[in-house]
């Protein structure tokens, strides 16, 4: 979705009504939740759905438009992500993932079965990343933010994303090519 | 083999202009970076579409609670310098606010003249010292009892003040004089006139105050003298005459 369909309900949904915080929610959710999941978070959908939790009541005071909507959202995802993986790199899980016994649904197996196998390559080549690169590549890919968004969302100055993004893609071809697999 | 780590290489050496970095992270193709524009278009595909929780299904169903929601919600426009520049005030702490309405009620009643006797007579040295404005003064305070026997000195001084000054049958007859016709006389010519009446009235209290007052006399006695010819009435005819009398009465006495 647009910022410019963002910016028509941005005002219904600082009221606080339900239909356009319903359009808030399904405009960015998907993009909040693709971040988190490829930064490693343990449970995207629940983190996304804490995200909102915390933008939407601070929505009336919010200022800037569909922009600073964006912004602020991915940086309340930023900070979500931050905190759980400070919280799993003090506990070690505890049981691993057992497929057999995960009865959540989706669409069917197979696409389930590539979600996943994809979901773990971009994460294993992030992984090679410094985290910072990480974080702008994937907040400039997946979360469409600007390079000026980038910088306030993560509190960095912009001259520094621009750098972080040119080194990340440098370092991202490199894990590419040491991969070997063309994609 | 060799050819391709040369070829790798080279890759790694080059780095990314502002513009082609841009264009890859928007998914936009750029050359000679297949595998880069492929993996962002794998990374795009992160992006799905999740079901709210429980907690949040709630509040997208109900929305957001009429408490924290202002009643009349606008799309704040950003608004202007010369906005912001008039909205100073809205910046202003509550407190600021506050204790600047407490002075401004508290200004308009000392130049309505109801404040207490010893309050009034600050205000208004304050109010003479820091402003052209002129507040009435209160009725004149205690030192008239004690200087009772002074009159002698001023009257020759300032003929013309003295009459405004108080008789000294003032102090003697001042129950009876209260709602004194001195004053009220003396107001169309003077605006230190109306402190006599006060003075008059309230002996009791401006026993004290009188004392407070000839605590601070001795510097305006000093002041007062000189400034009696210039404005004998302006600068608180009320205080001033007293001062003199006082000035003139303890030499005497």
């Amino acid at each position: 979705m647009s910022d410019a369909t963002l910016e028509d309900v941005l005002p219904a949904a600082q009221a606080g009504q339900a239909w356009a915080l319903r359009v808030v929610y399904d405009a960015l959710a998907p993009a909040v939740a693709g971040y988190l999941r490829a930064r490693g978070a343990a449970e995207p959908e629940d983190l996304t759905s804490e995200v909102f939790l915390t933008v939407f009541p601070k929505l009336p005071a919010l200022s800037g438009g569909a922009a600073g909507l964006r912004t602020f959202t991915f940086s309340v995802a930023h900070a979500r992500l931050v905190d759980d993986l400070r919280k799993r790199s003090r506990r070690e899980p505890v049981a691993a993932y057992e497929p057999d016994r995960d009865d959540r649904t989706s669409a069917s197996a197979e696409d389930q079965a590539l979600e996943a196998l994809q979901t773990q390559r971009v994460r294993r080549l992030l992984g090679d990343l410094a985290t910072d690169q990480a974080d702008v590549l994937t907040l400039r890919i997946l979360g469409d933010l600007t390079v000026e968004q980038v910088a306030t969302a993560l509190g960095k100055s912009v001259g520094a994303v621009k750098q972080l993004q040119r080194r990340g893609l440098v370092a991202l071809r490199r894990a590419l090519e040491s991969e070997g697999v063309p994609l | 083999m060799s050819g391709r780590s040369d070829d790798r290489g080279v890759k790694r050496r080059r780095t990314f202009d502002d513009r082609s970095a841009d264009a890859l992270v928007a998914g936009r193709a750029v050359p000679g970076e297949p595998e880069l524009s492929a993996f962002v278009v794998e990374l795009g595909a992160q992006v799905a579409p999740v079901a709210p929780n429980a907690a949040l299904m709630a509040m997208l169903d109900a929305g957001l609670p009429a408490s924290s929601v202002p009643q009349t919600v606008v799309f704040p426009p950003r608004p202007s310098r010369l906005a912001q520049a008039v909205s100073w005030r809205g910046a202003l702490p509550l407190q600021l606010s506050l204790a600047a309405a407490a002075g401004l009620v508290f200004t308009v009643t000392a130049a309505s003249g109801d404040l207490p006797a010893p309050v009034q007579s600050t205000v208004a040295d304050v109010v003479e010292a820091l402003t052209p404005l002129t507040v009435p003064r209160p009725a004149a305070p205690a030192p008239v009892p004690t200087i009772s026997p002074t009159p002698t000195a001023t009257p020759e001084e300032h003929p013309t003040a003295r009459p405004t000054r108080t008789p000294d049958d003032d102090q003697t007859e001042a129950p009876d004089v209260r709602p004194s016709t001195d004053g009220q006389d003396r107001t169309g010519q003077e605006s230190g006139s109306p402190t006599t009446e006060p003075r008059d009235h309230q002996q009791t209290p401006e026993g004290t105050d009188g004392h407070l007052r000839s605590s601070s006399s001795p510097t305006r006695d000093d002041q007062p003298e000189p400034s009696h010819s210039s404005d004998s009435g302006s600068g608180g005819s009320g205080s001033d005459g007293h001062h003199s009398d006082g000035g003139g009465g303890t030499p005497e006495g």
